[in-house]
């Protein structure tokens, strides 16, 4: 990862009508993809907005490509782009005017800022259509409209608020092909918001989890997917009252990572040396059948769980988070 | 770049084309009335008694702003509604304000054209007036009547505030093209009403600085040095009758007029929050 950090945050708090919305947040993010993770309501739009300059800092701060956040620094706008989760665009225009005008607000010239509006909706996949009127376009149209927009003036960083949502999967596909290639350019760094976990598994190499408003982790996904911990996952059956939790403590006693899955699983940390005989022996033991252990691998769900779990605000709730689209 | 969007978006208009074209026709009776004091051959031509025609004074070029203020009104109803409500009613503000503009200099861009072309219906013919009788005039008339070429130029202004500042706000805060319109025309006729009805009522003047009609009357006579009314129609037990009354003060009108311009700002500043009204 680069040693500077594209975003800097320093105790970073935001107030909104009187109620906490970001508390205290501190960190780097170095990421060339910087993916930013959490349940609706977890504070991940209000953070893009803040760092983007729509909202004050209640206390605390932030850096952004090494600029502080606060005042309306015309050098570090110029280096972002923005592409907004809600719907939104200038009427009347046709998509290339659009994207245009969203170029010379950017600061290039008239004639460059033409020509990288053609490129951009080119490469948004809106070429054919770049010459209707944004009100026409479809909702995934709109959204490609959007990343266009944001991209078109070759912004050093680029916030992407829940790019893929509701898109159909044919659309969501392009979208994050789209997004991988931005990446892969290498020019321009990228925070994608999403509360889907797919999508930011699929393109980041960094995660900020935010929970409540509050960090719960921030993680290099790069390092994680190399030293990913394998684990059991495993269905138990028969046994005497008791006898499963018994062999339970047993396992943590031996020094295991227990834990549990929905519908009645087990989660049980692989030993170094993969072996489960010692495992099926303990299980007779206690009169206990395997009846279906499978060997697997920690994911971005999991990392994201067991962030939330840890996170000093409690379990997650009833907040959505989605492994799928 | 605003300037340019905000043009394309009223340039097809025909009311726009109509609207500069009854100016132009106003600003040429005006500019001929002037010629005819000078033309001695067209004065003959015509047989007019030259005390017969209307004098060149403060209270010709008075009457022409008040003429071309009426167009400057509806020119602002045309024009800068669409301007802002079009980009907040599709929440494109955080577009702008995610960028290099400040929310100062977006202002500026959408109003732009607007001013420009309110300017070009007031003060900018008022002044080409002003000259033209100056120039036919000649032995230092110009000199000698400077206040009025001042009072043209300074009335104009605040005739182009008090409606151009206030149409911000109510398009910015309405966000809706016709209800912004209809809201401005409340503007000026609601406060009328109620002015009407407190000055009748309490039998006194000093309503006319909740209408921004009679503000502006107010502030044109103190900038024209022309006398205010001293006395105002009313009814009588039956009989309309001449009331005699203490004029207002202008400074009082233009205290007022600077006061709504401060507020209309206040409320359009607030109303250009990025994520203000954002449905997700």
């Amino acid at each position: 990862m680069p040693s500077d950090p594209i975003i800097q945050l320093n105790g970073l708090s935001v107030r909104l009508g009187g109620r906490e919305i970001l508390h205290s947040l501190s960190g780097e993010l170095h990421g060339a993809a910087i993916g930013l993770l959490g349940p609706n309501g977890a504070g991940k739009s209000t953070l893009i907005h803040t760092l983007l300059g729509f909202f004050s800092p209640s206390s605390g701060g932030a850096r952004v490509l090494g600029a502080p956040i606060g005042g309306r620094d015309k050098t570090r706008l110029a280096h972002l782009g923005y592409m907004p989760e809600y719907d939104a665009y200038v009427p009347g225009l046709s998509g290339v005017e659009f994207v245009r005008l969203m170029a010379e607000l950017s600061g290039l010239p008239a004639e460059a800022a033409l020509e990288r509006a053609h490129e951009a909706l080119f490469h948004a996949g809106l070429g054919e259509a770049r010459y209707r009127r944004v009100e026409t376009y479809s909702t995934g149209m709109k959204q490609a409209l959007k990343l266009a927009q944001a991209i078109v003036h070759g912004p050093r960083l680029v916030f992407l608020d829940e790019p893929t949502n509701g898109l159909d999967p044919a659309a969501r596909r392009r979208m994050l092909h789209l997004i991988r290639a931005m990446r892969d350019g290498g020019q321009t760094r990228l925070v994608l918001s999403s509360h889907l976990l797919h999508d930011v598994e699929e393109v980041c190499d960094e995660i900020l989890i935010l929970h409540r408003g509050r960090i719960a982790a921030i993680r290099d996904l790069e390092a994680e997917r190399q030293s990913r911990r394998g684990y059991w996952q495993v269905q138990l059956a028969g046994g005497a009252p008791g006898a499963r939790e018994a062999w339970l403590d047993e396992l943590r006693r031996q020094g295991r990572e227990v834990g549990d899955l929905p519908g009645g699983r087990l989660r049980i940390a692989m030993p170094a040396d993969g072996s489960a005989l010692e495992l099926y022996a303990l299980a007779q033991r206690y009169s206990l059948q395997i009846r279906r252990l499978e060997p697997k691998r920690d994911d971005l769900e999991a990392i994201f769980l067991r962030a939330i779990e840890a996170a000093p605000a409690g379990a997650p709730g009833s907040e959505a988070i989605s492994a799928h689209s | 770049m605003l300037a340019r969007l905000s043009w394309r978006q009223v340039r097809s208009s025909r009311l726009l084309i109509m609207l500069l074209s009854a100016a132009a026709i106003s600003w040429l009776v005006f500019a001929i009335l002037i010629y005819l004091h000078f033309n001695t051959g067209a004065i003959a031509l015509l047989q007019i008694a030259v005390n017969h025609l209307i004098p060149i004074n403060a209270g010709f070029f008075h009457t022409f702003l008040g003429i071309q203020a009426m167009l400057a009104f509806f020119l602002v109803l045309l024009i800068i509604p669409p301007v802002f409500s079009r980009d907040l009613a599709h929440q494109a503000l955080p577009y702008y304000l995610s960028r290099p503009l400040s929310k100062l200099e977006y202002v500026c861009g959408k109003l732009i054209v607007a001013t420009t072309l309110l300017s070009a219906v007031t003060w900018l013919p008022g002044l080409l007036l002003f000259g033209l009788q100056a120039g036919l005039a000649g032995s230092g008339w110009g000199a000698r009547h400077g206040r009025i070429a001042l009072a043209l130029f300074l009335g104009s202004l605040l005739w182009i505030a008090i409606i151009a500042l206030p149409a911000a706000a109510i398009s910015a805060w309405t966000r809706r093209r016709l209800s912004a319109t209809a809201a401005l025309i409340g503007w000026f006729l609601v406060p009328g009403i109620f002015a009407g009805i407190v000055n009748r009522g309490l039998t006194t003047p000093w309503g006319d600085l909740i209408s921004p009609s009679s503000l502006i009357k107010i502030a044109w006579r103190g900038l024209f040095q022309l006398p205010q009314p001293a006395v105002r129609p009313m009814f009588y037990r039956g009989r309309m009758v001449m009331q005699a009354i203490h004029p207002v003060p202008a400074g009082s009108a233009y205290f007022v007029i600077v006061a709504i311009c401060a507020l209309s700002a206040a409320i359009l500043w607030r109303r250009l929050e990025p994520l203000r009204g954002v449905r997700g």
